[in-house]
C-alpha cells in the first residue's frame, strides 16, 4: 500500500472543485469498505483520498409527496433497518440486508454500493493488468469465467456486484449527481455502461462528481416488490445471479412487473422481453422459464458461466412466484 | 453421553481435575482481546520487513537489480539470494534419526529458477513498512518465462517440463503389496472402479503469518514468531551458518495453525535481516500474501477399484493416488505416505495393491493441513464404500459392519491393531444421533443423510524416533511450575498439561503455571503437529509429576509413619487413603523435603516407540504409534434447482481415549468437522497456470455460521489410548471423515454421485443434467 493524503471537504462543491484538474490522483471515498481494500491491494494508487463523510448531512432517508429521497452517505444498515423502506420497498430492504456482513453493512453506504467496483479476480490481481487496468485483453474471457458474466460481455465479462443497483432500477429509482458542469439527476438504469462504452469504467460518474442522492417514486397500489440473491455459501458473497422484481398483481397475474437481473452482466440487466411476456398472464412455473429463456437468448456463455442461464430462470421463478 | 454421565464417569475414575469441562486458563483474556500475537509485539528501533515475490509460476531469473530500492532513504537492507549464507538446505527423512528415502531441496530465496508464483525472491527492511514496499517495486528482476507444467499428470509423464533443476518430477512414490490384487478381483462379484479429484485446501487462519526478531546482550538472534514448531532454530541457525544455539526461538500464541504453521514461515527471513542490519525487525503477511506462500492440502487424482462378494465382504482394493506437490518437496513425501498406509481406510481386505506418487508442478506448494494426506484417501475409500453398497443393495452401514477393522486385526500394512477400535460403535452411535430423518420443505428439496468413518493417527511416525520433555516443579507455597516447549495453537496445549501436573500433585488449577515455547528456556517438546503434544507432551509431564510425588510420598511416609503406597495428594495436603481425617499440609511436606535435600522438581522424557522403517517395496510395517477411530454423520438437504446444499445436521463420533478436558475436546471436534465441511461444500484454491485466483478471503470461500448447525458430539471413551490417562490425540481425526459423510448424504439425496470436491451448487446441477 502507498501513503495518501486524506482530504476532508465540507461541502460537496469543495469536492467537484477540488478534484476538477486532477483526474485519477483523487479519489472519493464513502465508508471505503471496498476503496481501501483496492488501495491496499495496489490495483489503485491515489494521492489524495477525499472522504465524502466529512460533508454533513449526506445521511438521510426522508418521506416526501413525490417518493422517498436516501443520501448518498446512509449506511447499508441504516437501509436495511429502516421501517418505511421495509415496509413499502422490501426489494431494496432485502438487498441492503443482502450485502456482506453486519460489519460491513455498518460502514458500507447506499452511494458506495452503487458505485464499488467488480469483483473479477483478474481485476483484483495486482499484478494482472486487464484491459479494465488499462492492459490489452480480459484475462477472463479463456481463463477461470465461472462467476463472469454471460451478457453484455466483448472487451470485458466482470459482472456488476451492487446488490443495491438491481433493486433500485427495479424500483425506478433516479439518482442525482452533483457534477461542475451542474447537478443534474438521471434514471439511475442510466447511470451504468457497458465495456463497450468505456472499458475502464463501469458508470458515467467522472472523477469530479459525487453520486448525491437517490429518490424512488411513492409506491402504487398494490405494487410489491423482492429481491432475491443466490450465492454459494449461507451470507457474505457476493451474487452468483440475483433477481430483483416490482410490479403490481392480483389473482396471480402481473399488471405491470419489472425485473433486473444482478450477477449475470457488467451493468444490471433489465429483462424487458421477459417482463412482456409475463404481463398479463397467470403465473406459471413453465411461462417465467420461458419467459427468462427468451430474454437471455442473447446471453453467450463462456466456458464455464453456462449454469448462470438456468439458475436466472430458477431464481426470477422463485422471485416472482414470492409476490403472488 | 450426556453431561450428567460424563461427571459420573469422571467422579467413578477418581479424577479431581482430568475430565472435567474446565474453561481454559487463557480463556477470558482471548475474549477481551488481551492475549498478545505475534503481531502485537513492537521493539524499540524495529525495522519492517517485506518480501518480493516471484510474478511468474515459471521462469528463469537472468538478473536481480537492488541498486534502486538500496538508493531510496530508510531503506536498511535488501537481500537476494547471494546473500544468504546457506541458500539451500536439503531435507531427508528423519529427523533426530536419519532413515535416508528421499531427498527434498528448499530454499530460502529463490536462485537462477523460480518454480511457483509468489516464491520468495528477495527481502527488504526498511524504517516503515510503506518505504519496504516501495523498495520491493525499485527491485528490478529481469524474468524469462517458461513453460511450466500446472497438472501433476502431465507432469509425471516422461519428457514433462522440469519443475527443478536436473531431478525428476516425481518426488518419491510407494508401494502397499497384500498377496495378489487380481486374485482378489477374481474372487469379487463386484467391482466398482472410480476416479476422485481434491483441490488445493487453504488454512485460513485468522492470524496470518507474523514474528519479529532482535539481537539479545548476548548475541544471540532471538526470533518470536507464531510457528508450530520452535525447534526449526536449528535449520535457521545453519542458514546464516551459526552455532544451534546462537539462535533462539520463542512461540507466541498461534491464531490458527492447521498444519499451516509446520514449515518455517517467517523465520529465515526475519533472522537474516535482523542479523544484517543488527536491528529488531517485524515481518507479517498480508491475508493475500499468505495465500500465496504457504502450503496447501494436497490437490490429489484417486483411482480407486473396490471388489466385494455378494454378501458385501471386500476382496480386493486396487489404488493409484496421486498428489500435486507444487513447486518444492517440503512435507508431500511424508504427506504420500500417510495417504499410502491410510489408503484401505479401516477395514479388513485381503488382496491390496496401492500405488501412489507426488509430483512436482509449478503451482503453489502443498504441505501439511489437518489430516495430512488422510482426509482426500478418505473421501475416495469412503465413497467406494457407499457405491459398494448400493450395488449390493445393502445399506452403508451394513457393508461397513462386515469389513470393519477389530482389535487383533491386521492393516494392508500388516500393523496388527494392539488396542481397541471402536467400530462399528461409533459407526452405530453417529447414525442413531442423526435420529428421525427430516421432511423436505418444499417440492425442490430432496434430503440424505450419509455416514463415513476414518482412522487416523496420533503421534508421529515411529521411525521418526519421537521425543518429548517437559519440567515440572513445586515451589515452597506448593504452587507448581510446568515448563514444557510446547507451542500452543489455541487448542488447549498448556492448559492440559496444568491439568496433569494439578491433577497427579493434588494442587487447584490456579496453583499451576506453565511456560511454554522457548527453545533457550523450556525442555524441547517437539512439534505441535500429527496430534503428538497431549500424547507426548501430556506423557512427559505426567511422569515428572508423577516423580514429584514419589518424593512427596515417600517424604510423607517416613513422617506418618506409614507405607507411600497408603498415600495421595489432595487439595494440597497428604492424605491416608483409608482415613482421609488424617492429613498433612503439602507445605509441610515440601519444607521436610527441602531441608532435607530432595528433589522437588523433575525433567522428564517420554519416548515414543521406535521402530525401522517400513519395507518399501511392499509397504509392510509399522508407521504410526496408534489411531483415533471415528465417524462423521450428516443429513442435508439439497435444491435440485439451484444445487445448493443446506446442512441439517452433522454428528462427529470419535473415540477420544480419555477426554482430559471434554470442553478441549468439543472444540476439537467442531473445528474439525466445520473446517472438513468447508472442504466438503466450497472451499477450492483456484489457479490457472499457478496463478491463485482466489487469494483472499473474499474469493476463497469458508464456511460461516449460517453453513454450520449445532454439531453433536458423541464423544467416547474407551481408556485405551496411549496418552496420559489413556487419552487418544483428536485434533487432526476430527476433520477426516466429514467430508465423505457429506457427499454420501448428497448422493442418497439425488442417486448420484459426485467424484470431485468440493460440491459447489453449479457442479451438483451439472450432474443433475447429465443424469
Amino acid at each position: 500500500m502507498t501513503n495518501f493524503k486524506i482530504a476532508e471537504p465540507q461541502t460537496i462543491d469543495q469536492v467537484t472543485s477540488l478534484t476538477i484538474d486532477k483526474k485519477d490522483k483523487y479519489k472519493l471515498m464513502a465508508g471505503g469498505t471496498d476503496l481501501l481494500a483496492e488501495i491496499k491491494d495496489e490495483i489503485i494508487e491515489p494521492e489524495v483520498v477525499v472522504d465524502l463523510k466529512s460533508i454533513p448531512d449526506l445521511s438521510y432517508i426522508k418521506k416526501e409527496k413525490n417518493g422517498v429521497r436516501i443520501g448518498a452517505l446512509t449506511s447499508l444498515a441504516r437501509l436495511a433497518e429502516d421501517t418505511l423502506i421495509k415496509n413499502e420497498y422490501p426489494a431494496l430492504h432485502e438487498a441492503a440486508n443482502s450485502v456482506a456482513s453486519p460489519q460491513l453493512r455498518n460502514m458500507g453506504t447506499a452511494g458506495g454500493n452503487l458505485c464499488q467496483r467488480p469483483r473479477c479476480w483478474y481485476y483484483r490481481d495486482p499484478q494482472v493488468k486487464c484491459r479494465k487496468k488499462g492492459g490489452g485483453r480480459c484475462f477472463a474471457f479463456r481463463g477461470k469465467n465461472k462467476y463472469h458474466a454471460i451478457l453484455g460481455g466483448g472487451l470485458c465479462y466482470i459482472v456488476h456486484p451492487s446488490d443495491l443497483a438491481p433493486a433500485l432500477i427495479a424500483l425506478d429509482a433516479e439518482i442525482s449527481i452533483n457534477s461542475p458542469k451542474g447537478n443534474t439527476t438521471i434514471p439511475l438504469t442510466n447511470f451504468y455502461t457497458l465495456p463497450k462504452i468505456n472499458v475502464r469504467k463501469e458508470n458515467i460518474l467522472a472523477p469530479n462528481e459525487v453520486l448525491r442522492e437517490i429518490k424512488i417514486p411513492l409506491i402504487k397500489k398494490e405494487e410489491k416488490s423482492t429481491y432475491s440473491k443466490f450465492i454459494e455459501r449461507g451470507t457474505w458473497d457476493f451474487a452468483i445471479v440475483s433477481a430483483a422484481v416490482k410490479g403490481t398483481v392480483s389473482g396471480g397475474i402481473f399488471r405491470d412487473i419489472t425485473i433486473v437481473l444482478g450477477g449475470v452482466a457488467p451493468v444490471p440487466w433489465r429483462l424487458t422481453k421477459a417482463e412482456n411476456i409475463i404481463k398479463g398472464k397467470k403465473i406459471t412455473e413453465d411461462l417465467v422459464r420461458k419467459a427468462t429463456r427468451e430474454a437471455l437468448k442473447e446471453a453467450k456463455p463462456l466456458e464455464e458461466n453456462g449454469y448462470k442461464k438456468e439458475l436466472a430462470e430458477i431464481v426470477l421463478y422463485r422471485a416472482v412466484l414470492s409476490l403472488l | 453421553m450426556s453431561d450428567a454421565q460424563k461427571k459420573e464417569k469422571s467422579f467413578q475414575s477418581g479424577h479431581k481435575i482430568i475430565g472435567k469441562p474446565l474453561a481454559r486458563h487463557d480463556a477470558w483474556d482471548k475474549v477481551f482481546g488481551k492475549t498478545v500475537y505475534a503481531d502485537d509485539y513492537f521493539l524499540p528501533g524495529m525495522l519492517y520487513g517485506k518480501v518480493l515475490r516471484s510474478e511468474y509460476a515459471a521462469a528463469n531469473i537472468l538478473s536481480i537489480d537492488t541498486s534502486e530500492a538500496e538508493k531510496l532513504p530508510g531503506v536498511k537492507a535488501v537481500m537476494t539470494a547471494k546473500d544468504v549464507p546457506n541458500n539451500e538446505t536439503i531435507t531427508r527423512f528423519g529427523q533426530t534419526h536419519s532413515v535416508g528415502g528421499f531427498e527434498g531441496l528448499y530454499r530460502i530465496l529463490a536462485y537462477k529458477k523460480v518454480r511457483f508464483r509468489g516464491e520468495a525472491v528477495a527481502l527488504v527492511a526498511a524504517e516503515t513498512e510503506v518505504i519496504a514496499q516501495k523498495a520491493l517495486k525499485l527491485i528490478k528482476v529481469d524474468y524469462k518465462p517458461l513453460l511450466g507444467v500446472f497438472n501433476p499428470i502431465e507432469a509425471k509423464k516422461p519428457g514433462a517440463y522440469k519443475v527443478g533443476e536436473s531431478e525428476s518430477n516425481v518426488i518419491c512414490s510407494y508401494k502397499v503389496r497384500k498377496d495378489d490384487v487380481e486374485k482378489g478381483f477374481a474372487l469379487s462379484d463386484v467391482i466398482v472402479e472410480n476416479t476422485y479429484r481434491v483441490p488445493a485446501q487453504d488454512h485460513a487462519y485468522i492470524e496470518p503469518e507474523s514474528g519479529v526478531a532482535w539481537i539479545d546482550d548476548d548475541g544471540v538472534i532471538t526470533i518470536r514468531v507464531s510457528t508450530q514448531v520452535i525447534e526449526h532454530f536449528r535449520e535457521v541457525a545453519e542458514v546464516l551458518g551459526l552455532p544451534h544455539n546462537r539462535v533462539r526461538v520463542i512461540g507466541t500464541m498461534i491464531g490458527g495453525g492447521f498444519g499451516g504453521k509446520e514449515d518455517i514461515t517467517v523465520e529465515s527471513y526475519l533472522a537474516l535481516l535482523t542479523w544484517k542490519t543488527k536491528r529488531p525487525v517485524k515481518l507479517t503477511y498480508t491475508r493475500e500474501e499468505s495465500i500465496l506462500a504457504h502450503g496447501k492440502r494436497h490437490p490429489y487424482f484417486m483411482k480407486y477399484r473396490t471388489g466385494a462378494t455378494n454378501d458385501g465382504k471386500l476382496m480386493a482394493l486396487e489404488a493409484e493416488l496421486i498428489s500435486d506437490a507444487g513447486g518444492y518437496v517440503y512435507l508431500s513425501p511424508w504427506v504420500l505416505l500417510y495417504s499410502t498406509v491410510g489408503a484401505t481406510g479401516p477395514y479388513d481386505i485381503p488382496y491390496v495393491k496401492v500405488d501412489s506418487y507426488t509430483v512436482l508442478t509449478n503451482n503453489t506448494f502443498s504441505s501439511a493441513m489437518r489430516g495430512f494426506g488422510v482426509p482426500q484417501v478418505c473421501f475416495a475409500y469412503e465413497s467406494q464404500m457407499d457405491e459398494l453398497a448400493l450395488r449390493l443393495n445393502l445399506s452403508p452401514l451394513e457393508v461397513r459392519k462386515k469389513n470393519y477393522l477389530k482389535k487383533g486385526k491386521a492393516m494392508a500394512t500388516g500393523r496388527v491393531l494392539d488396542r481397541y477400535v471402536a467400530f462399528p460403535e461409533t459407526a452405530e452411535k453417529a447414525l442413531a444421533a442423526l435420529g428421525e430423518q427430516s421432511k423436505p420443505k418444499s417440492p425442490a428439496e430432496k434430503i440424505g443423510r450419509g455416514i463415513a468413518s476414518g482412522m487416523t493417527s496420533y503421534g508421529r511416525m515411529v521411525f521418526l524416533h519421537d521425543t518429548s520433555r517437559s519440567y515440572v516443579g513445586l515451589d515452597m507455597d506448593g504452587s507448581v511450575t510446568v515448563r514444557c516447549g510446547v507451542q500452543d495453537l489455541g487448542g488447549g496445549q498448556s492448559s492440559s498439561l496444568a491439568q496433569i501436573a494439578a491433577e497427579v500433585l493434588g494442587v487447584p488449577m490456579k496453583d499451576i503455571k506453565v511456560y511454554i515455547a522457548d527453545t533457550a528456556l523450556t525442555p524441547l517438546a517437539g512439534t505441535t503437529t500429527a496430534t503428538r503434544q497431549l500424547y507426548m507432551s501430556g506423557n512427559a509431564t505426567l511422569k515428572a509429576a508423577k516423580e514429584i510425588k514419589k518424593n512427596l510420598l515417600n517424604k510423607a511416609a517416613d513422617i506418618l509413619e506409614v507405607k507411600p503406597e497408603s498415600l495421595d495428594l489432595q487439595d494440597k495436603k497428604v492424605v491416608v487413603k483409608e482415613a482421609p481425617d488424617q492429613t498433612i499440609p503439602l507445605t509441610d511436606v515440601i519444607a521436610t523435603c527441602a531441608s532435607d535435600g530432595i528433589p522437588l522438581y523433575n525433567v522428564a522424557q517420554f519416548n515414543a516407540p521406535f521402530r525401522e522403517l517400513i519395507d518399501f517395496k511392499t509397504g509392510q510395517g509399522q508407521v504410526f504409534p496408534d489411531f483415533t477411530f471415528g465417524t462423521h454423520a450428516a443429513e442435508i438437504s439439497v435444491d435440485v434447482e439451484t444445487g445448493k446444499v443446506k446442512v441439517l445436521k452433522l454428528v462427529a463420533c470419535l473415540d477420544v481415549g480419555k477426554a482430559i478436558n471434554p470442553l478441549s475436546v468439543e472444540g476439537q471436534l467442531e473445528g474439525g468437522t466445520i473446517q472438513g465441511l468447508g472442504y466438503a461444500l466450497m472451499e477450492d484454491v483456484v489457479l490457472k497456470k499457478g496463478v491463485t485466483l482466489t487469494p483472499s478471503l473474499s474469493e476463497y470461500l469458508i464456511p460461516t455460521s449460517l453453513d454450520v448447525v449445532d454439531i453433536d458430539k458423541v464423544m467416547l471413551e474407551s481408556g485405551d489410548g496411549l496418552g496420559p490417562f489413556g487419552a487418544k490425540g483428536v485434533g487432526e481425526p476430527s476433520v477426516t471423515s466429514i467430508a465423505p459423510a457429506v457427499v454420501n448424504a448428497v448422493c442418497d439425496a439425488l442417486g448420484i454421485r459426485i467424484f470431485d470436491l468440493p460440491l459447489t451448487p453449479e457442479k451438483i446441477v451439472k450432474a443433475l443434467k447429465k443424469s
